[in-house]
């Protein structure tokens, strides 16, 4: 066959935009059929799915894993490669003509990368940093009628109340409560960092690692990472007026002292995919931080929905 | 040779040709494979393999230039001095 860059982008881009098949074919597409002798190596059809891992800021090894679906070609003087990174949704398409060392189209593909790839994770990070990262406090509304757009929640709850219900109950306001959130960004850890969390006076993180991890732990570490859920206002529903996109993350709680398994045949040092939603308090998760977002995506507000409080971002 | 003369020669040829290893045994390479998923497809649908990538992959997201067989205007093509032949070869039914 004979094609050209932009059709071989515009081919990657369908792709990766499901065009013609739906989400959940493109899903089972992009996934390895069949594991290899080479650890970062799979098969699919008709893809090598190579794992790239990226070394964080500092050569720390952050143990960030990035997976690319590739297909490549070559006939007569002709090279060609077609590379996708579904993670961030971006690939690289080569064509070649002429006396090219036999591995230029991957060579190419090595070189774009080299330089493409950590920019865009520093981009993510900045991106994660400025909607994200900071200080959230739950600020007592004045005695007269508070700002609903500036009320923690995107404008639930109305006057007068103190803490936010999820189901829009007033609650008792108090006239102050020492709750804090305070999120950070790391180029070397993956997520939005806990670096202290404070509800109504008690520090929350030893709470956390308690009904999470139920053992003593020295050296805790609580991330929040995106978990795709999202209430979106349709903009022509009254009942969604002066509401705001919200957005879910959720809290891994681990232990970076834990005993070292690497070492060990079967035993893992990862288990955090099976521990979301260990602890819950009257069905909430512990673990479920839903953030209020403006009209330019960056974060005004956050609720951890155990603690049905909204903190509103002071910093 | 017609089409059909020439896919029961090439069946003919894979008798002759041993397995590489018995199914399952492990993933590997395979352009024939996909030549002959091309022809289950025809059977399938009834219609010829470069109608079905010109109608459900190449006209819907409009893609211009590219081509199952060599495009008649031969400068659309970066053909390196002397490799007029490589731009031209046709893979014919292996192009799948």
């Amino acid at each position: 066959m004979y094609s050209s860059v932009a059709d071989l982008s515009a081919l990657g881009r369908a792709i990766l935009r499901h065009t013609l098949m739906s989400h959940v074919q493109t899903r089972r597409w992009l996934q390895p059929a069949a594991l290899t002798s080479e650890l970062v190596a799979g098969i699919g059809s008709p893809w090598g799915v190579r794992r790239v891992q990226l070394t964080g800021d500092g050569g720390a090894g952050s143990n960030r894993i990035v997976d690319s679906y590739a297909k490549a070609g070559s006939i007569n003087a002709y090279q060609s490669l077609v590379l996708l990174l579904p993670d961030y949704d971006v690939g690289v398409a080569a064509l070649l003509a002429g006396a090219w060392p036999g591995n230029a189209n991957w060579d190419m593909a090595d070189a774009v990368g080299a330089a493409l790839v950590p920019a865009l994770e520093e981009a993510a990070r900045q991106h994660a940093d400025a909607a994200y990262a900071g200080t959230y406090q739950f600020v007592a509304p004045s005695s007269s009628s508070s700002n609903t757009s500036s009320s923690p929640g995107g404008g639930r709850g109305g006057g007068g109340s103190g803490a936010i219900h999820p189901l829009g109950k007033d609650v008792p306001a108090e006239d102050s409560m020492n709750s804090t959130l305070v999120l950070s960004t790391d180029p070397a850890r993956p997520g939005l960092g806990v670096d202290r969390w404070v509800s109504n006076g008690t520090d929350m993180i030893p709470v956390a690692v308690r009904y999470t991890l139920n053992y003593d732990v020295t050296y805790p570490m609580i991330r929040l990472y995106p978990t795709g859920m999202e209430f979106r206002p349709s903009s022509n529903s009254s009942a969604a007026a002066g509401r705001r996109r919200r957005v879910a993350f959720k809290a891994v709680v681990e232990n970076l002292d834990a005993p070292d398994q690497s070492g060990k045949m079967f035993s893992t040092d990862c288990g955090s995919w099976v521990g979301q939603t260990t602890a819950v308090y009257a069905d909430m998760p512990l673990d479920q931080f839903v953030f209020t977002l403006d009209e330019d995506g960056r974060a005004v507000a956050v609720e951890p929905l155990a603690l049905r409080a909204g903190l509103s971002r002071t910093g | 040779m017609t089409i059909a003369e020439g896919r029961a020669e090439l069946f003919e040829g894979l008798r002759l040709v041993p397995p590489s290893w018995a199914p399952y045994t492990t993933p590997g390479y395979s352009n024939l494979g996909y030549q002959l998923l091309a022809y289950a497809l025809e059977q399938i649908t009834g219609k010829k393999f470069p109608d079905m990538l010109r109608d459900d992959v190449l006209t819907p997201l409009g893609l211009a230039h590219t081509y199952y067989s060599k495009p008649p205007d031969d400068a659309l093509g970066v053909i390196p001095n002397g490799g007029e032949a490589g731009w031209a070869f046709d893979l014919g039914e292996a192009s799948p």
